[in-house]
């Protein structure tokens, strides 16, 4: 199908979104969005410090530190096997934040 | 890191990245998996992009592991062969880190460096052209909105995504600006294509907020086909009102081979994204002063 002789007119597409916007059943899909409670993430978080700042306060303020069990939390693997953090025993162990950007 | 792990690990020293949301948006065109499926997908597009051999693990799509150490990007444990930490960074710093290694495993006698390994030199480039679709300039602070996509009522991917951000006005006095940014996300290869109708967006507001316009179209482009994304920027009036956003987004998801159209939900919630990575301050996209009043716009 050559995709230069697909030309699909304004017409159509208002007729799409008047169809698929009527009666729409929506639901919230994360867990964590169910909540409406707004508290600030820390609450030594103060207004006029910078997020960068804000971050190194957290990072800072959290419970964990050095000496801590490092907390147990179920994630996956890279392959999406189930995977929990408690697991980390045995050897030495570095953990890095990371993502594509 | 690299070159550490290539050092340390034969040394018996387990490295793990772990993969969260992502901290800067858009940045070389990668925008937020909605699914684990999809983090894991770019979990193998970081292994390629970044050409690492460290393992991955993924966190939650409500980022759990990142919530409980501490909500930073790119923070660095160090744990012993009991689980506990005996060093923990705010940002990874791979020459201290080496320097941890020393003391707990042994020194390296001759470190492996960066220009030993053959790592890749740059971003990967998106399948289709950029900059041909002129981006809004954004004026003010704007911040990051948790809006969530309705997967599960549609049978395709989300080629596109959908980057919601409020003005400071909006999150404290009910009226401002909004910011809608649809994305195409490169781990599907696929490209606006300009032959077909241009993207469409609905908005069906819950009673008491106002959002204008409610419907709007893409522009229509020359180019046959483009990477870049389509924007928009919306008067918004939600009074008192907390209620969730439904929108939907028509468009063509297409690559070379095929093209379809699609329609998908989110629903725009008026918290701020704790996990939202960068935000606008001053129209700069990046981290600035925290607006005060803002302070209780997060969501637990």
């Amino acid at each position: 199908m050559r995709l230069t002789s697909i030309r699909v007119s304004l017409l159509l597409v208002t007729a799409v979104i008047v169809a698929t916007g009527c009666g729409m059943s929506i639901h919230i899909g994360n867990p964590d969005s169910d909540t409406q409670e707004f508290t600030p993430i820390a609450a030594d978080i103060t207004p006029g410090m910078t997020l960068g700042e804000g971050a190194a306060r957290q990072f800072a303020a959290q419970e964990l530190t050095v000496g801590d069990q490092f907390p147990a939390i179920d994630v996956v693997d890279s392959e999406g096997n189930p995977f929990n953090t408690g697991s980390l025993k045995g050897q030495y162990t570095v953990l890095v934040g990371g993502c594509l950007t | 890191m690299e070159t550490v792990f290539v050092d340390y690990a034969p040394k018996g020293v387990q490295f793990i990245y772990t993969y969260k949301s992502l901290a800067h948006w858009g940045d070389w065109g990668y925008v937020g998996p909605v699914t684990l499926e999809e983090r894991l997908l770019h979990i193998q597009e970081a292994k390629k992009v970044l050409g690492t051999n460290i393992d991955w693990i993924s966190d939650t799509m409500s980022n759990d592991l990142k919530h409980a150490i501490g909500d930073a990007s790119n923070s660095e444990f160090l744990l012993d062969p009991d689980g506990k930490i005996v060093q923990m960074r705010l940002w990874s710093d791979p020459e201290a880190l080496r320097q941890d290694l020393a003391a707990l495993v042994g020194p390296v006698d001759n470190p492996t460096l960066v220009s030993d390994l053959d790592m890749p030199e740059g971003p990967p480039l998106m399948e289709a052209p950029t900059g041909i679709v002129p981006r809004i300039e954004l004026e003010g602070d704007f911040n990051a909105l948790i809006s969530v996509a309705q997967v599960d009522s549609s049978p395709n991917p989300f080629y596109a995504k959908l980057r919601v951000a409020a003005e400071s006005e909006l999150l404290t006095t009910g009226k401002g600006r909004l910011y809608l940014g649809y994305f195409l996300d490169p781990i599907y290869d696929v490209h606006w294509n300009n032959d077909v109708s241009p993207v469409a967006y609905e908005i069906d507001a819950p009673e008491g907020i106002t959002l204008t316009p409610a419907r709007g179209f893409g522009p229509e482009v020359d180019a046959p086909s483009d990477s870049d994304p389509r924007e928009f920027l919306l008067d918004v009036d939600r009074g008192n009102s907390t209620e969730p956003v439904p929108i939907t987004l028509h468009y063509y998801g297409c690559t070379d081979d095929w093209c379809i159209l699609v329609s998908q939900e989110y629903l725009i919630t008026w918290n701020i994204d704790r996990d939202g990575g960068t935000q606008i301050v001053n129209g700069q996209m990046g981290f600035g002063e925290i607006d005060p009043r803002m302070l209780d716009q997060y969501p637990e």
